[in-house]
C-alpha cells in the first residue's frame, strides 16, 4: 500500500497536450476516481502512472519512490484493462498466476534439483494466493477454463483476480465496467467497493460515467481538456462545483443553466433570466456587488425544483416561477418533467406524487438555497 | 396412366434454369482445371504404375507397385532422402529463426521502416534459378562470401561448393535467403494482429522482453509458425531449381536431394515410370509431415475467438 503523488504531470503526443500540469495526491488506501468526458486525458494520466506512457514533464511518486524512469514491471502496480486483456492461450488459473510466476527466480534444471524444496514452497504460495483470490471472486469452478469460454462478467472477475493476487501497492483500473451490461455493472460496482474495503489497496479508477464516480470514489478528480477541474468528495462536488463544467458533468439529469443578469432592488439581489426573476436568499448574497448589472449563469439542479405543496421548505419569497409543462416522463420513483419558462427550457425531477398535466401551466418552486451562480466569462462559481 | 396435371411452378423452372446457367458459366473454368490439374495428376499416377522407359519405347507395360518397390530398395533413394531431410530441416530452422527475428525488428517503429519492408521482399521476387546462379557467384572462389570472411582473417580461397558438407549448407543458405521474406511477412502480419493491451498487461504483470516473447508473442504466433513450417518443409522437399543452378546435385552426391533424384530419373535416365513414382512419394511424405505438424501445433495455437 502506498500513497501516489502526481506533481505537475504533463503528457504530450507530438503537439497535442493530453494531460496538462496535473497535481494530485492520492492517499494511502484511498479510492480515487478520475472522471471526465472521453478525450479528457484521464486514461492517459492513468497510463502514465502505470508506466505505459512516458511522462513528458513532472513527477510521479508511488510510496516514497520517484517512478518516472521505473519500468511498469518494477512499479509494483496492477492494472485492470477496459477489455480485460486476458491472455487467451492461458486458462483462468494461469492468467492469475502469470504475474506471480514471473517473479520466481529463473529455473535451470540444476537449480531446480538443488533447491527443489524452496521452489515447491514458492509454488505452493502462488497456488494459495490464486485460490484465495478465486474464492474471493467466486471463480473456483472456472479455474481451468480458457477466457473464451467465459461470459463478460466472468472475464471481468478474472481480470480483477489477476490484479488481486499480485497484492500490489496500487490498483489501476481503466473503465473496468464499461463492457458489462447495465445490471451486471451495478452489481460489480458494489463488489468492487466491497473488495476495496476489504483489501484497502490504493486504487485509481478511471471512468467516464459520473454515476460510477459518485458511487465508488472516496474522492473524485473531474478532468476536462487534460486539466483537473476539481478534486473533492462526491457530495462536495455535487453541492459545491467550482465551475460550470463540473456543475454540468456531475449530476443526472444535468443541472439547468440559464444566462441571466444580476440585479439589485431595495437591497435584495435578484437573478433575471428574461423569462423569470428569482431572489437570492439573504444568507447567500455575499460579494455580489461586482456582478450587479452583468451577465451571469444561473444554475438550478432538476432535483431542486419542487411543487409548492410538496416542497420541504416553506419559504415562498421570490422563488416561484410560472412554467409550462411540456412532457412528463414517469421514472417510477420520480417524474422527469420538461418545462418551458418563457423562452427557457428546463428539466425538473419531481416527486412521483406531484400532480401535473402536460401542456398546463404550473407554479414551480426553486430551492434557492441550493441554486448556483457562475461568472459567465471565467465559468467559475460565484456560489 | 394418369398425366400429372400440375406443371412445375414458374419459380421452380427459373430456379432450375438458374442453376443450369450457373453451371454453364463455370464450365470453362472447370474444364480448364480438369485439363491442367486433374488429368496430369491422375495420368502421372497411372504412369507411376507402368514400366515406362523411353529408352525402350516398345516395352511399356503395367507393373503395379513395381516402381515403388524398386525405389524403396534403391540405396540412392535413401541417400537422397537423408540429404533432403537435412536440407529441409536446415531450411525450416533457418527460415523460422531469421524470419522471426526480422519480423520482430520490423514490428518496431523506426525511421525508414516502410522502405525496409519493401526491400525485404526483393529476394522473394527472384526466380529459383536466378537465386541459384546468384549464390553460385557468392560462394565461388572469388565470391562475396570469401571476401566477407577475409575481413575476419579467414582463408579467402575456399571453394564452398566443392566441399560436400559445405555445399549442402550453402544450398540451405541460398534457400533460406529466398524464403525468409515471405515467412517474415507472414509473421509481421501476425504480430500486428496481437492486441496491444496483451503486451501492456504483461508488462504491468512484470514481464520483461524475453518473458513477453516467450509467454505472449510466441503463443500468439503458433499458427503462423505452423504455416511457415509446413510451407518451408514443402519447399525443402521440392527444391529443384536452386540445386539445378547451384550445384547440380554435386559435388559427388552431396546435394542430391530427392527432387533432383526425380529429375535425373526422368530426364537423364528417361525412366518416367520411376520418376512419377518418386513424385508421388514426395507428395506422400510432405503430406504425412504436414499432418504431424498440424496434430502437434494446430490445437495448441487456437487462441482467438
Amino acid at each position: 500500500m502506498a500513497k501516489v503523488v502526481l506533481k505537475d504531470l504533463t503528457k504530450r503526443f507530438g503537439s497535442v497536450v493530453a494531460v496538462r500540469n496535473v497535481n494530485l495526491e492520492i492517499q494511502d488506501g484511498e479510492f480515487m476516481v478520475l472522471v471526465g468526458p472521453s478525450g479528457c486525458g484521464k486514461t492517459t494520466a492513468l497510463r502514465c502512472v502505470a508506466g505505459l506512457e512516458e511522462v513528458s514533464e513532472g513527477e510521479i511518486w508511488i510510496g516514497d519512490r520517484l517512478v518516472n524512469d521505473v519500468s511498469p514491471k518494477d512499479r509494483d502496480i496492477a492494472m485492470v484493462f477496459q477489455n480485460y486483456a486476458l491472455y487467451p492461450h492461458m486458462n483462468v488459473y494461469e492468467n492469475m498466476a502469470f504475474g506471480l510466476r514471473l517473479r520466481l527466480p529463473p529455473t535451470t534444471p540444476l537449480a531446480w534439483l538443488l533447491q527443489r524444496r524452496a521452489y515447491k514452497a514458492k509454488n505452493a504460495e502462488i497456488d494459495r494466493r490464486v485460490r484465495q483470490a478465486a474464492e474471493m471472486l467466486d471463480l473456483q469452478q472456472l479455474l481451468y477454463r480458457r477466457p473464451k469460454e467465459l461470459s463478460g462478467g466472468q472475464r471481468q472477475r478474472v481480470a480483477l483476480g489477476r490484479a488481486i493476487v499480485r497484492e500490489p501497492k496500487v490498483f489501476l483500473m481503466d473503465e473496468p465496467l464499461s463492457n458489462l451490461d447495465a445490471k451486471l455493472r451495478v452489481q460489480t460496482r458494489a463488489e468492487l467497493i466491497r473488495l476495496h474495503r476489504r483489501l484497502g489497496i490504493t486504487t485509481i479508477y478511471v471512468t467516464h460515467d459520473q454515476v460510477e464516480a459518485m458511487t465508488m470514489g472516496d474522492r473524485i478528480a473531474v478532468m476536462e481538456g487534460g486539466v483537473i477541474q476539481q478534486v473533492d468528495t462526491p457530495l462536495n462536488l455535487y453541492n459545491h462545483p467550482v465551475n460550470m463544467f463540473v456543475a454540468g458533468f456531475i449530476g443526472s439529469p444535468e443541472m439547468n443553466m440559464l444566462e441571466a443578469t444580476l440585479k439589485r432592488l431595495d437591497g435584495h439581489y435578484f437573478v433575471d433570466t428574461g423569462s423569470f426573476q428569482v431572489k437570492i436568499p439573504e444568507g447567500r448574497a455575499k460579494n455580489l456587488e461586482a456582478y450587479v448589472g452583468k451577465s451571469v449563469i444561473f444554475g438550478i439542479r432538476p432535483e431542486d425544483i419542487y411543487d409548492p405543496e410538496l416542497a420541504p421548505f416553506s419559504n415562498r419569497d421570490g422563488n416561484q416561477v410560472t412554467v409550462t409543462v411540456d412532457v412528463i416522463e414517469p421514472m417510477g420513483s420520480s417524474l422527469l418533467v420538461y418545462l418551458t419558462a418563457g423562452k427557457h427550457p428546463l428539466i425538473a425531477s419531481c416527486d412521483a406524487n406531484t400532480r401535473l398535466k402536460e401542456n398546463e401551466t404550473w407554479q414551480a418552486v426553486f430551492d434557492m438555497q441550493k441554486a448556483h451562480l457562475f461568472d459567465k466569462d471565467s465559468t467559475k462559481a460565484i456560489f | 396412366m394418369t398425366r400429372r396435371s400440375e406443371t412445375p411452378s414458374r419459380a421452380a423452372v427459373l430456379r432450375r434454369s438458374d442453376a443450369l446457367f450457373g453451371m454453364l458459366l463455370n464450365l470453362p473454368a472447370i474444364l480448364l482445371i480438369l485439363a491442367l490439374i486433374a488429368f496430369p495428376v491422375l495420368y502421372s499416377l497411372w504412369v507411376s504404375l507402368l514400366r515406362y522407359n523411353l529408352r525402350r519405347p516398345n516395352d511399356v507395360h503395367f507393373v503395379g507397385l513395381g516402381n515403388y518397390r524398386e525405389i524403396l530398395t534403391d540405396p540412392m533413394f535413401w541417400h537422397a532422402l537423408q540429404v533432403t531431410l537435412y536440407f529441409a530441416a536446415g531450411c525450416v530452422i533457418g527460415t523460422l529463426m531469421i524470419a522471426l527475428a526480422i519480423a520482430l525488428l520490423f514490428n518496431e517503429t523506426f525511421k525508414g521502416r516502410a522502405l525496409a519492408r519493401a526491400l525485404l521482399l526483393v529476394p522473394w521476387a527472384m526466380p529459383g534459378v536466378v537465386n541459384g546462379l546468384l549464390w553460385r557467384g557468392m560462394f565461388g572462389k572469388y565470391g562475396g562470401v570469401n571476401a566477407l570472411l577475409a575481413l575476419f582473417g579467414a582463408d579467402p580461397h575456399q571453394s564452398w561448393l566443392l566441399q560436400p558438407t559445405q555445399a549442402l549448407n550453402a544450398a540451405i543458405v541460398a534457400q533460406v535467403w529466398k524464403d525468409v521474406p515471405f515467412a517474415a511477412i507472414i509473421f509481421l502480419a501476425a504480430l500486428q494482429a496481437i492486441p496491444r493491451d496483451q503486451c501492456q498487461a504483461a508488462r504491468v504483470d512484470g514481464a520483461g522482453w524475453w518473458a513477453r516473447l516467450r509467454y505472449i508473442t510466441l503463443p500468439w504466433l503458433l499458427h503462423p509458425i505452423l504455416i511457415v513450417v509446413i510451407w518451408e518443409t514443402m519447399n525443402g522437399f521440392r527444391a529443384f531449381d536452386l540445386i539445378f543452378a547451384l550445384t547440380g546435385g554435386g559435388p559427388g552426391r552431396a546435394t542430391h536431394v530427392i527432387a533432383w533424384q526425380t529429375y535425373t530419373e526422368a530426364f537423364r535416365f528417361l525412366n518416367f515410370g520411376a520418376a512419377n513414382a518418386y513424385s508421388y512419394l514426395i507428395a506422400l511424405m510432405t503430406m504425412t509431415l504436414s499432418v504431424v505438424y498440424i496434430r502437434l501445433l494446430y490445437r495448441r495455437g487456437q487462441i482467438q475467438g
